[in-house]
């Protein structure tokens, strides 16, 4: 957390409200996503009730089974709950117009959202349960599809600016500044209570506390199950015993659980309702990352499910759910990681003063007069040079040889070519332009790069988007197996591999 | 003055549990005092008025015993495997020590005492008798820990040990169970970071048992300890080998004697005997310092937030804000950012800070 957040804290509880973080919002709103909750037993990992249902549907399903330990009845639940999710997602092979690489249009994002943190790695846990086949199964059954999907809806979830699947407790935090610690803010209720509760602190406070209260993690309250549901599932327990109806006991756990379940539902309705209602517009660099996260989700997961249906039972790879097992793929996928991380600050900063401001501050951008423009391209060719005077800020990371973008012209790139001290206070750095070099770039002005009007104007240059470099250092770590060391970097992973499992690392290694 | 020996047996139990509650804010005297005095913070919390959250379910209660019931089934043959496998014992091995209490599932040692003399029993063994083959798993080994940890002497039961023979000598390890599910690299870093410091108790608390027992040839308690999780969604165990608890024990040994310091110097404060005192009075008003990590285990954080609202403390915006603002007021950092005089240096120094980053946008 920067100084700049606490002062930002100190502005909303003078208000006793939350205000915004940033001047845009950096995440896109669907117009009806898909929302699920679960809730869990306790010392269990796989879902004991789900709630999902579309934003707008006129109630959500909620579904439950009599005991969460019961791994058939689990099943039922998971399976109705992934077949309702892989139409959504229009998965290969559960709807006739999957998602392609053709038709891939960033309007039809699928994006799904959840309570919180907890609820994100119930995906993880889902395929986990699910996710193992044996020899001759068939690997595009419902529960099946599910572990994949949910692996990848989990993976996803890490990669910086992705838009699939929103933490809706993240949603708030990212896009408000909050006059409470962060812990509690890990509670949807509490962040939610903050813009419904009324009054001025510190009552107000004290008011957002009980209504946060009313948990919203997949794991029950230890009271809840100790008065209502554990009294119930023992009931249930004797009646199975004694072979009588489970009916009335299985209502009961179905509604209690329900309650609870819609408690989830009802705050992520909120939090989208909040964000939704926010006067602030969605950052144009949002497309961007719209894009790209349904180009990977054609790639990582599409592509693989297509495979699936192709199969002559073939192994088709799969990615493990515990780690990449393998060093290039774990190479691979922390240049992924990283590409992501430099594109998504590159692609809002040019529409959000704030995000800029805070850019400059930390460094990483700069602001600069122009004191010269010139040519050093030769004959027909236009190479624009400029001289600009940079003050020398606390923090700066300017370097030789590294790239920024005007601010406002995502696609544009200068190079530093020079950084020279002229006094205490500023530097003189030269910097070529790269890209355009004869088109116009629009500032406080819109002129060609080359155009001497620009000198005396002070503009900001921010990081330029590098990450398609960085991506293709990741298909760079699979090419090198060829190359020198790849005894050391495409070894063979030493796992035990159970003889009657189709292990995803023998698919990787074999593909 | 009031001595620490006025303690209940009860007192003596659960040294574990309490460490870990002190170690989570050691600078509060009332959470301090609740692991001395061995009061539950729940009760001071009733005492109070204030309604207890925290206690675990039963589902999560019966889904560990479970899990333990399972791992230590047939001469403990699941958890045997697992620890075959990951190389903590070699293969064949055999001889399974149960001294968990048959309240907590194990099969014979009804009391305390018993297990504390079978687990005495074992350690001497290792020590004097060449001969002796000693079991390879033991369940619930029970330690009484020497005076002067935390109290005049306290027991402590480790999960599991294994034992082997190293160089001619005995070599046991020790392990800690945890049912939560272990996901490789996504697993909860707080988890494991809990499970290690556990574990990190267990092996301190059996060095110092080994070293005052006096032997003359004592068994080697490794520094290289196990955590036992489970395979998401299963009872089967994923053993996590070689955890070094060489930190961990220094910081539990470190953390031990700071708590007896601490203790003796609260409690000699004490004009009465403790049989006379109110513990829960005593503790209730003691100095305390509200931190956010109090909501993860103290039932007295909604008691201690209010008083921090009530005084406008920083610590209601953060532990980051709690920082930067230090004595200063939320309401008096909110005019210093507005840009009145400040009163002190303090003031002035921070000042600067938060003027710095309240920039207008460009
Ligand atoms: S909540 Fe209060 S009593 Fe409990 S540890 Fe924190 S400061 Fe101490």
């Amino acid at each position: 957390m920067s100084t700049r957040d606490i002062v930002r804290q100190l502005e909303a509880a003078k208000i006793s409200q939350p205000v915004p973080r940033y001047s845009t919002l950096h995440v896109r709103l669907v117009d009806n996503p898909f929302m699920v909750a679960f809730v869990r037993m306790a010392g269990e990992s796989r879902p004991w009730g789900i709630v999902y249902g579309r934003l707008n549907d006129a109630a959500p399903r909620v579904l439950t089974a009599g005991d969460g330990r019961n791994r058939e009845a689990v099943a039922e639940i998971c399976e109705e709950f992934g077949v309702a999710l892989c139409q959504y997602f229009r998965a290969e092979g559960h709807t006739f117009n999957p998602i392609t690489k053709d038709n891939l249009d960033t309007k039809d994002l699928p994006q799904i959202w959840v309570p919180g943190e907890r609820h994100v790695e119930m995906f993880h846990h889902l395929e986990y349960a699910y996710w193992r086949v044996r020899k001759g199964d068939d690997r595009t059954q419902p529960l099946t599809v599910l572990a994949r999907l949910s692996g990848w809806i989990f993976r996803e979830s890490g990669r910086t600016g992705q838009q699939q699947i929103i933490d809706a407790a993240r949603a708030l935090r990212d896009a408000y500044a909050f006059p409470a610690d962060t812990l509690s803010l890990g509670n949807l209720t509490t962040a939610v209570a903050w813009f419904k509760e009324d009054g001025v602190l510190p009552e107000k406070r004290i008011r957002v506390r009980t209504a946060g209260e009313q948990r919203v993690s997949p794991t029950l309250d230890p009271g809840l199950d100790k008065d209502v549901l554990s009294p119930l599932v023992e009931q249930r327990a004797d009646l199975l015993k004694a072979g009588k109806s489970l009916t009335l006991v299985e209502q009961k756990i179905h509604d209690a659980l329900g309650r609870e379940l819609m408690a989830r539902w009802n705050s992520m309705v909120d939090a989208y309702r909040i964000l939704a209602n926010d006067t602030r517009a969605e950052n144009i660099g949002v497309e961007k990352l719209v894009k790209s996260t349904m180009d990977k989700y054609v790639v990582e997961f599409q592509r693989v499910e297509r495979g699936m249906l192709d199969s002559s039972g073939d192994p088709v790879f799969t990615p493990h759910p515990e780690t990449d097992f393998h060093g290039s793929a774990a190479a691979a996928g922390y240049f992924r990681m990283q590409a992501a991380d430099v594109a998504y600050t590159a692609s809002l900063v040019h529409d959000d003063a704030e995000l800029c401001a805070e850019a400059l501050a930390s460094g990483h951008a700069f602001m600069a007069e122009v004191t010269d423009v010139w040519n050093t391209g030769v004959g027909r060719v236009t190479i624009p040079n400029w001289q600009v005077k940079v003050p020398i800020g606390e923090i700066s990371r300017l370097r030789e040889g590294e790239d920024y973008s005007l601010v406002g012209n995502p696609k544009s790139k200068v190079s530093v070519r020079e950084v020279e001290v002229v006094d205490e206070e500023h530097w003189s750095v030269h910097i070529e332009w790269e890209s355009p070099k004869v088109r116009d770039v629009s500032g406080p002005i819109s002129a060609k790069p080359l155009d001497s009007s620009w000198i005396g104007h002070r503009l900001i240059f921010v990081p330029c988007d590098t990450s398609a470099l960085t991506a293709k250092q990741a298909q760079a770590v699979w090419d090198a197996k060829d190359g020198v060391g790849a005894w050391l970097t495409h070894g063979r992973a030493p796992v035990q591999v159970e003889e009657n499992v189709i292990d995803d690392i023998t698919q990787l290694q074999d593909n | 003055m009031a001595g620490l020996d006025e303690l209940t047996d009860e007192a003596r139990r659960n040294t574990r549990g309490r460490f870990e509650q002190w170690v989570k804010n050691p600078q509060c005297e009332t959470n301090t005092l609740s692991a001395v005095l061995n009061v539950k913070l729940a009760d001071v919390a009733l005492s109070l008025g204030y309604q207890p959250e925290y206690g675990q379910s039963p589902f999560a209660i019966t889904r560990g015993l479970q899990f333990e019931g399972w791992l230590f089934k047939d001469e403990a043959k699941v958890i045997r495997e697992s620890m075959e496998k990951v190389g903590i014992l070699e293969a064949n091995s055999s001889g399974f020590l149960d001294l968990r209490l048959t309240m907590n599932g194990g099969k014979s040692i009804k009391s305390v005492d018993a297990a504390l003399e079978k687990s005495h029993e074992l350690l001497v063994n290792l020590s004097k008798d060449k001969k002796f083959i000693p079991t390879t798993i033991i369940a619930g080994l029970m330690l009484k820990i020497p005076k002067g940890v935390m109290l005049p002497e306290a027991t402590l039961i480790i999960d599991v040990a294994s034992i082997q023979r190293v160089d001619d000598e005995w070599v046991i390890r020790v392990g800690e169970i945890k049912v939560f599910p272990d996901r490789g690299g996504h697993t909860d870093s707080n988890e494991i970071s809990t499970a290690r410091a556990q574990a990190g108790v267990y092996q301190h608390a059996l060095q110092i048992t080994v070293d005052s027992l006096g032997l003359t040839n004592p068994p080697v308690v490794s520094t290289n300890g196990y955590l036992v999780f489970t395979w998401p969604g299963t009872n089967s165990p994923v053993i996590r080998a070689n955890e070094d608890l060489t930190y961990q024990a220094r910081r539990a040994a470190l953390g031990f004697e700071r708590l007896d310091n601490l203790a003796q110097e609260l409690i000699s404060k004490k004009t009465q005997n403790l049989a006379e005192v109110d513990l829960k009075d005593w503790i209730a008003h003691s100095k305390t310092e509200y931190k956010e990590i109090c909501w993860s285990f103290c039932d007295l954080a909604p008691r201690c937030q209010d008083l921090a609202i009530a005084d406008d403390r920083a610590i209601v915006l953060g532990t980051e804000a709690s920082k930067l603002l230090g004595s200063v007021s939320v309401g008096r950092a909110i005019e210093l950012l507005e840009g009145v005089d400040p009163k002190t240096d303090v003031e002035r120094a921070l000042q600067v800070q938060l003027l710095a980053a309240k920039w207008e946008t460009v």
